[in-house]
Parts: structure tokens; sequence; C-alpha cells
């Protein structure tokens, strides 16, 4: 009886799932050097260009530093370094994406936003091994918009500790 | 003088307790207006005799002299001859302030000016009385004792006070060695025990009769203590509680009226507070128990690492640990209104300075916090309602209300309107230095504005926090927090001759020590020197130098947040905090440090 209900539940689970992924779906995109990235906008807890970044001795050269957003001390990650793409200039338009990643705030430093994309998960193709120079495992996928290639972020992926590049 | 740090660390503790208690009772008075709780400003009245006395006995001549001008008008006020208006609460209140600043500085406050706020209640006394009592205030009766030597300078209005009351004046001769020490008692304790029997109007120590080491009258063992008593009983009756000879009593007689039933509310509190300074010595006993039977399972704990138990080693660490800080909640863990009562009288003074009608209503329940969180939560809070009554408009009394609730171990504090209509269209409210303030204490702050319900301040705060207390200094541009308990020694002023280098490590020549310094980046010998302080630390027993660029290192207890998971392998730091102005500073690790040293 109970591995019936375990069944059925991981069922219903696995059909959720896949329902999220087979939905539509808002990109928020933005460029990490010369690529086009994307993520879901529901993953976004706020975009601010606050660069009052205080440095952090001893720690990964991805790791930007830490920044006080009203009160909370959130890490921020040069996106860019941590994909192992060529460091971009740094300009005005750069903006720190704050993401909520297992109970915690952390910014993602990207060189620019771009447009919100509306997107169908069906559409979205599994990522080839390697997008503009980034091994293929930090991405979801990929969505043609146009003419142009959207990789959809794997935050998590980039987020972990050991996946330095 | 009795000068004896324990019983100098009582009265303190003491006195600013009760300090507390009456500025809180004060304020009470004043919203009561007319209709006075007699009950309560007598015992106002007692409890600032008995800081009276105190100072009175431990010499402190600038606190007596105040705290006798501030029961004096408080006498007026218990007797009905003056009203606690908002005008005589203000320079009370500004006496107790005062009374603050000396206890605070009780070693050197006789350098303290207390000119100022003499003349106000002086003022404030003589105002009052008829004009025959008026003189009585300024005018000094001197009362010879009967050693031939001293005399008591006793303000005739206190004088009157006492006699009004129908009691009578004694003069009591104590042999401090006698009377007390050789029955197992100390002066302070006997002290509160001649006060259950009557009023102490004056005391002096004869510390010229005790003479010198190298005097012969060292060996006399005596020890001379005259103490001015009013009291309603007749001095035989005296005699026999204080257990003293019927010749060390000698009545006053300048006038007498019939005797009158003793206090017994000062009876009482004079018993409350004896019972309340055994308490804290049972506390303490029990404290230092709970410590040592730690420091035995610390030391056991060792032992298990010593044999490779590295695991068992680690959780019996960790089990100390946790007593640790159980033990730490029990310390610092106070109710929230114990404490936050300030912030009323923040406003009150504000509203008092401005011309304003303002209440403050405190809604705290039995909730418990770190007392640390709660004093540093009473500027900005009181910033922030300030903020808000500046914004409300009303030509009635502007009424505003702090409640505190837990929810899911966070404390939410609400600051709103008691009427939100004061507020009539949307407002946001400038408050960024408080909001710093708050924040550095790892909580959050919120703002809504509703039609139907005004302005409303939400502030979260964590219910348990992890604080480290230590000293912040910059290194580099950054700021970071040295745990104090690490710290050993801190040196300014550095002689940049003293810098040198020692194969590759940096050196620096102190007292004809050297102390091998840590770099946290350069270990150039010139980056050193250009260094404005060294803070000598210590971890395990070795030791080490670190070069800042702070000219002040500011004490500080900081309030961490724990890292980042994309920092959590940095050994160097393990936490971060917010300071007052909003920069982040990093908690050093010292060990290891040490290991790079």
């Amino acid at each position: 009886m109970v591995i019936a209900f375990l069944i059925i539940f991981m069922e219903v689970n696995v059909s959720t799932q896949k329902a999220e992924k087979d939905g539509k779906v808002d990109l928020a995109t933005f460029y990490v050097g010369e690529a086009l990235c994307g993520m879901d906008i529901l993953k976004i807890q706020e975009i601010n260009k606050n660069m009052e970044i205080t440095s952090v001795p001893n720690s990964p050269d991805y790791v930007v530093g830490v920044l006080n957003m009203r009160g909370r001390i959130v890490t921020i990650i040069d996106v860019c370094k941590k994909l192992g793409l060529q460091k971009s200039d740094v300009t005005d338009t750069r903006r720190n994406i704050i993401v909520n990643s297992q109970s915690e705030y952390i910014g993602l430093l990207v060189d620019k936003v771009a447009e919100v994309v509306p997107a169908e998960w069906r559409k979205v193709t599994p990522p080839p091994s390697n997008v503009r120079g980034v091994q293929g495992k930090y991405f979801e996928g990929v969505y043609k918009k146009d003419n142009a290639l959207i990789a959809i972020l794997d935050i998590e992926e980039v987020l972990k500790e050991d996946s330095v590049s | 003088m009795l000068t004896d740090p324990e019983t100098t660390d009582i009265y303190v503790q003491e006195t600013n307790q009760t300090l507390a208690e009456i500025e809180q009772n004060l304020i009470i008075l004043e919203d009561m207006g007319a209709n006075i709780d007699m009950s309560l400003a007598k015992c106002v009245y007692h409890a600032m005799h008995v800081i009276r006395n105190g100072a009175s006995l431990l010499s402190l001549s600038k606190m007596k002299e105040l705290s006798q001008k501030i029961e004096n008008v408080l006498g007026l006020i218990c007797t009905n001859r003056l009203a606690p208006n908002p005008e005589v609460i203000n320079i009370l209140l500004q006496g107790i302030d005062r009374l603050y600043q000396l206890i605070d500085r009780i070693h050197s406050n006789d350098d303290m000016n207390i000119d100022e706020q003499s003349v106000l209640l002086t003022g404030l006394t003589s105002a009052v009385l008829p004009d025959d009592i008026k003189q009585s205030v300024t005018e000094v009766r001197e009362i010879p004792l009967p050693d031939g030597k001293h005399v008591f300078q006793i303000p005739e209005f206190n004088l009157i006070q006492v006699l009004e009351q129908g009691k009578n004046i004694y003069i009591l001769i104590i042999d401090l060695i006698k009377d007390v020490q050789k029955k197992n008692n100390t002066p302070f304790n006997f002290v509160r025990f001649i006060q259950q029997h009557g009023q102490i109007i004056d005391s002096v120590f004869d510390i010229q009769s005790v003479g010198t080491l190298e005097e012969q009258a060292f060996c006399s063992e005596e020890m001379p203590y005259f103490v001015l008593l009013a009291s309603g009983f007749s001095d035989k009756q005296l005699a026999k509680v204080l257990e003293l000879q019927s010749h060390q009593i000698k009545q006053v007689i300048i006038e007498v009226d019939d005797l009158i039933h003793p206090k017994t509310k000062q009876f009482q509190q004079d018993l409350t507070m004896s019972l309340s300074s055994q308490n804290r010595k049972t506390d303490h006993k029990n404290r230092i128990d709970i410590l040592n039977a730690l420091s035995c399972e610390l030391k056991f704990a060792m032992n298990s690492l010593s044999y490779d138990a590295l695991s068992l080693g680690k959780s019996r660490v960790q089990s100390v640990l946790n007593s640790l800080q159980n033990l730490l909640i029990q310390e610092n863990y106070v109710l929230a209104n114990h404490i936050l009562w300030k912030i009323g009288r923040n406003i009150r003074d504000h509203a008092y300075q401005s011309n304003i009608q303002a209440k403050f209503y405190l809604e705290c329940g039995l909730i418990k916090m770190d007392q640390r969180i709660l004093f540093r939560l009473i500027d900005p809070l009181t910033d922030i309602i300030i903020q808000m009554i500046r914004h409300a408009q009303t030509n009635t009394t502007v009424q505003i209300c702090l409640k505190m609730t837990t929810i899911d171990h966070m404390i939410h504090i609400s600051i709103s309107f008691i009427d939100p209509q004061v507020v009539k269209q949307e407002t946001h409210l400038e408050f960024d230095i408080a909001e710093k303030k708050i924040h550095a204490l790892n909580a959050e702050v919120k703002q809504s504005f509703e039609l139907y319900t005004g302005i409303n301040i939400v502030i979260l705060i964590p219910q348990k926090v992890f604080i480290v207390p230590g000293y912040c200094v910059v290194i580099d541009d950054h700021h970071y927090i040295v745990p104090k308990f690490n710290i050993k020694e801190c040196l300014t002023n550095l002689d940049s001759l003293k810098w040198r280098k020692e194969d590759s490590s940096i050196i620096f020549d102190h007292n004809e020590k050297r102390i091998r310094i840590v770099a946290l980046s350069d270990n150039n010998l010139s980056y050193f020197k250009n260094k404005q302080s060294l803070i000598v630390c210590e971890v395990g027993n070795k030791r080490f130098g670190l070069a800042t660029d702070s000219t002040d290192i500011l004490e500080m207890d900081a309030v961490c947040q724990p890292l980042g998971k994309q920092l959590g392998s940095n050994p160097l730091i393990v936490a971060n905090c917010l300071l007052d102005d909003g920069q982040i500073a990093f908690v050093l690790d010292m060990g290891f440090l040490l290991k790079n040293a």
C-alpha cells in the first residue's frame, strides 16, 4: 500500500516537473561577455546596479565580493570568470542579478541586462558540449529567437563550489 | 572612605538599576498629572534616599550632593507641595542623567560639574516653599560630633523634613572593626541594616583615626564611623536592634515631635535590595560552578583529542560550546521592556523640547532578547518614532505604539500610530542612519503605508544571534573584527625604526621582545612602516602581531551573518557583519593567521 502510494506520488511529481518544462517561460536575458544568456525570470529576486561591492581577501577570483543589500550580506559572483570566459571591459551597463539559491541570496554580476523573452520549454534544445567556449554543463538548454541563440543558465550548476573553470 | 572594589561594584550595579527604576517611575508620575499615586512617589523618594546613603558611605561627594537635592524635590512631591508636571519631571530627569554619568565615572566623579543640575533643583525646591522655610534650602546647620574633631553639615531643609515627619535625630558612633567586621558583617550590609531602622541623613568615616601602617594608631584597631540618623525609634530601641551600647547613640535635640510609626515601605524596599544582593551572590556562585564543570570537561576533551579519538573529542568540545552558549543566553537575555522603556524617556524628552504632546506605548509582553541587541535598538527606534511624530498632523496628542511579538524564531517589532488618521496621505519616512544601525543587528526593516492603518514600520530580528565581542580595525581599506579573546595589547605611534626583516619574516621590536608580524597581503618592510597601529594577538600560547591602518581601534559586539556558500571555504574569514554605517566587516580566524605567521 505504502509502496503504491509512493509510486503514485513520484509519478505525479515527475509529471509536474515535466509540465513545468513543457509550459511557457519568460526568460530574462543578459550578456556575459559576448554570450547572450537567459534564466527563468521567476528565479530572479531583483536586479540592481549597486556596485559598492566589498572585495573579500583570500577568496576565489570569480567572487567579486560582498554587497550590503538592505541589511543582507550578499556574495557577488562574476559570471564571466566563473564560466571561464574572457574578461570583458568594465562598463556602466553591468548589473547584479540577485537569485535565491538554496535559501541564500547570491548576486550574479553580468555585463548587460537585455530584454525578457517569452519562450516555450518544448522549443528549448539540449545544450551542446560547448556553448561559445563554455562547457555545456552550465546550461539547461539553448533557445533560438530570431537569429539569436539564448543559452539558458543552470544556476545551481554555475553556483556549485567545485565547478571552477 | 570605604572603597573596597566589591562594595563599590555592588553600589554601581544597584544604583544603575535603581536609577532606571526611578527614571521609569518619574515618567509614570508625569503621565498621571494631578492624580498622583502617592505610594509610587514615596517609592521613588526612598529609592533616591538609598542612593544618597550609599554615596555618603563611599564618600562620593558629588553623588551625595546631587542625590540629596533630587531627594528634596521628591520629598516635596510626596508631601503634595509640588506637582510632578513636565517642567518638574524634566529637571528631575536631568538630575538623574547626571547621576548616571557620575556613577559611570565613579572613580573620577569629583571632577564632574553638577552646578547646572544643582541650581535647577535648588531653585525648584525653594520656589514652592513658604518664605520662612525658603532660606532653609541653602542654609547649612552644623552638628558637631562627639569626638570634637568633625561636624555634620546638613542643609536645614533636610532637618526640617525629617522633623516634620516626627522623627528623632541621633548620632550613631560605630566602630567598623568591633561592631561590623568582628561580627562577620560588611560595612555595606551594616548600613543597609541601619536603613531599615531609620533614615540616614549623613555619615562620616573618620579616616584620620585609622592612621597609616606606619602609625601606632593603626594598632588600636578602631575605625570610627559616625551616622546621623533620623528614626522613629527611641535611643534604647535603636541600641537593641542595632546591637550597640547606649553610649554609642546620642540624640541630637533640635526640635522634637511625637514618635510616629516606622516606615514599613522603606523597610520593605531596603529588605528587597538586601535580598537581591544575596540572590546575586548565589547566581554568581552557580555561574562559577558551571564554568568550573565546563573547564573540567574541556580539559578531558583535550585528553580525548590527544589519544586520537578525534570524533569523541570534537563532540565533547561541541557539548562544552553548547553549554557555554546556554550560559550566555541566561546571562544576556532579559525582558525586552526592561531596556526598551528608555525609548519612552527619549520620546518624552523630544516632545518636551519640541513643545508637542506625544505618548508612547510599549508592548513587549514577556519577550526576552539579548540585552546587547536591545541596548543598540534604543537609538534607531527612537529616531524612527521621532520621524513618525514629525509627520503626524494633529492638534492633539500623538500616540505611538511599539508592539513586540515572536513568530518562527524571529522577533517582530511593529511601530504604528494608535490613530492612523494622523497621517493623511501616503508617506515614506527617510531614516537611513537608523536603518543602517538596525541592519548592523542582522535585522530587517520594512515600511508600509495603508490608508486605514497608516504608517507601519516592521523590524524583524532573529531571536538568537551570534555575537563576537571584538575590536574593529582597518587593514588595506578592509574592515576586520579581531576577537577580543585574542587581543593582548595594542600599540600605537609606532616607531618606524623598530620594523625589520629577519629572513623572510617581518619583525617589530617592542620592549626588548620581537613580535613576528602576520601579513594579510604585502610583505614588504616599507608597507609596514606606514601602518598606524599594531595589535599583539595570542592564539593558544603563541603570539604575533597584526599591523593595521586604524588610529582608533573600536571595541564592538559584532552581530555576525554567516558567510555565503561561495566563501565557506575561505579559511581567513569565519563570518561577516555589518557596521553601523553600512560597511561590511570580516571576522578573522586568528588560528589561520597564526598558521601563516
